[in-house]
């Protein structure tokens, strides 16, 4: 990977205030512009509390996570908040606004404690809601939306942000196989457009789709992260999951296979 | 930002309504007779201008107070506790405020600045003990500990009324905490209405201005947080607007029902739930219900009509036609 990474951690420790043991032991990793990242692993393996982290909600223990070139904790919430977004896995919205009222409080880190949104907010709400391709929702309210229309909702609130960094976490867990490839399509050419991307997935087809490197996670620790080619193969990902699966090769695309013995 | 042009009329009409209603209820009352004062009589009969200046007319501004500030409070606390379902009440305020108006009666003094000054402090002491609560709570998150202090605190002073008006003399004391209890505005004069206004448009201005802000903080925490919010500040700051509002007009008019929470909810429905337009729609529309329910309690009967059960029937009718007939307007997920 060539030039300098927006976004790095270099031995990671962490564990929660009132928590004896180790969330996240030792993490290491480096991320690039332009580039769709996937962190993989099983239920409890760390991934979410990786991404609190990032965005600062927690302080590490040990180690230092730099963005953008500095230090996090030389970050103001502000400057922070224009360096990275979040997808979150789900968003409950308890109450009902429309779909353009809701991607402009991405536009929060450009306004002050008591500053409306500008024409200049709403102008970028409205390239973001293009950019994910759902311009034509602007006026619906969000209780009327499907999964796949929330999920991109989602995204389009973190693409109003304009931040080079997008976390997003377990992006396509409750979609339908058409809404996956739409947000993984998306997702792809966000990365081409030159945003870092960093995702969690328990499901590595979903890396295979989409990612550039892929970090191997288990029990608050990384035990691979390389490319996708290097990480993603039979005996890396029975080792992360703990359970039998094969990652076959059909026609030049790989697939990966639980291996269920008794068929 | 496209506002739906019924929006905008729903907000016009209500920017219309409010100042025609203020000025039709000065007129409109109990003297000479039941219905209008014609402008004309004022200056025939000193005694009706006396009454309109010193009684009407600051018993209209009062209930336009309490109904925007009321309202107001209600919307931001449904917000910053992504709940619908909460009202200003909720965190022990008006069951502290009720618990000091009715020491008051029994220990302090009966004097409506007595009254109001304890009502208000007892108010402010019921949002401290919730919120020093909530801080010791091992359980759940902060919304959930919130609520769950709120609750123990209210029943705490609900107890304490029960035992005050056990002990009041039910001749003179009683029916006074009752009426307090019941809420209504037929005390106030210029003397107590003043007293509570810089702190209740100081609130109100604060929560007007930060309306957008509303919005933000309506989303989940780590949302919130990663929009470059300092939740845990900033929900601060609103909430003591919001509760101190409250308790200014708690301590004027006693417990008035339902507003808190009916409002909003119509505001939601009339201009959006984008806390920009719903904020000053609930400012407006509480403004009128209130006004509206006031000019009743004062002039249906001969006696006075409570205010709070006005509110109360009218609010939960319209709460009932909401949830039965439209459906609370709230997402599935």
């Amino acid at each position: 990977m060539s030039g300098k990474p927006i976004l790095s951690l270099h031995h990671v420790w962490f564990s929660y205030p009132n928590g004896s043991k180790d969330v996240l032991r030792d993490i290491s990793l480096e991320v690039h512009p332009g580039t769709a990242n996937a962190v993989l692993g099983p239920n409890g393996a760390g991934k979410s509390t990786l991404l609190h982290l990032i965005l600062g909600l927690y302080p590490p223990q040990r180690g230092e996570i730099r963005i953008g070139g500095r230090p996090l904790t030389a970050h103001s919430r502000q400057s922070l908040s224009r360096q990275i977004a979040l997808v979150p896995q789900r968003e409950h919205i308890p109450f009902d606004f429309r779909v353009l009222e809701y991607v402009l409080l991405g536009r929060t880190p450009y306004l002050d404690f008591l500053q409306m949104p500008g024409p200049e907010d709403i102008q970028a709400a409205r390239r973001a809601l293009e950019r994910v391709g759902i311009a034509d929702l602007a006026d619906r309210r969000v209780s009327a939306l499907s999964g796949g229309e929330h999920q991109l909702v989602l995204i389009a609130r973190a693409v109003a942000q304009e931040t080079p960094i997008l976390l997003l976490d377990e992006p396509t867990a409750h979609l339908d196989l058409a809404n996956k490839r739409r947000i993984l399509s998306l997702l792809g050419s966000l990365a081409a457009q030159g945003t870092a991307i960093l995702f969690t997935t328990h499901d590595p087809d979903t890396a295979l789709a989409v990612a550039d490197t892929c970090i191997l996670m288990r029990a608050g620790h990384i035990l691979h992260q390389g490319s996708v080619d290097d990480v993603l193969t039979t005996e890396k990902l029975t080792q992360t999951y703990e359970t039998p699966l094969h990652v076959l090769s059909v026609d030049g695309t790989r697939v990966v296979l639980l291996d269920f013995p008794s068929r | 930002m496209t506002l739906r042009s019924h929006h905008r009329t729903g907000f016009y009409l209500l920017l219309v309504a409010l100042p025609v209603a203020v000025a039709l209820s000065v007129f409109f009352g109990r003297y000479p007779r039941p219905g209008w004062l014609s402008p004309d009589s004022l200056q025939a009969d000193p005694l009706a201008a006396q009454l309109l200046w010193n009684l009407r007319l600051p018993r209209v501004m009062a209930a336009v107070l309490v109904g925007a500030a009321l309202s107001a409070s209600g919307l931001t606390l449904q917000m910053l506790f992504r709940n619908p379902l909460v009202e200003p009440g909720f965190l022990g305020v008006s069951q502290g405020a009720a618990f000091g108006a009715a020491f008051s009666i029994l220990y302090l003094g009966r004097s409506a600045p007595t009254i109001q000054a304890s009502a208000a402090a007892f108010a402010l002491l019921g949002l401290w003990l919730t919120y020093f609560l909530a801080g010791r709570l091992r359980y759940g998150g902060w919304i959930l500990r919130m609520v769950l202090a709120g609750i123990a605190v209210s029943a705490l002073f609900s107890a304490g009324v029960g035992m005050l008006k056990y002990l009041a003399d039910p001749l003179t004391q009683l029916p006074e905490i009752t009426f307090w209890l019941l809420g209504g505005l037929w005390s106030t004069r210029w003397r107590n209405f003043l007293p509570v206004l810089p702190l209740t448009i100081l609130s109100l201005t604060v929560l007007f201005l930060a309306r957008w802000r509303l919005n933000v903080l309506s989303l989940e925490e780590e949302t919130a947080f990663s929009l470059g919010a300092a939740p845990g500040r900033e929900r601060l700051v609103l909430l003591l607007a919001a509760v101190g509002a409250t308790a200014a007009v708690v301590s004027l008019a006693g417990t008035v029902g339902w507003v808190g929470l009916i409002v909003p909810h119509l505001s939601r429905r009339f201009v959006g739930a984008d806390a920009r337009r719903a904020l000053p729609a609930a400012l407006l529309l509480g403004s009128l219900f209130v006004l509206l329910c006031d000019d009743i309690a004062r002039t249906l009967s001969a006696g006075e009509i409570p205010l709070g059960i006005l509110t109360s029937l009218f609010g939960a009718a319209a709460f009932l036609v909401i949830l039965t007939r439209l459906g609370i307007q709230s997402p599935r997920h």
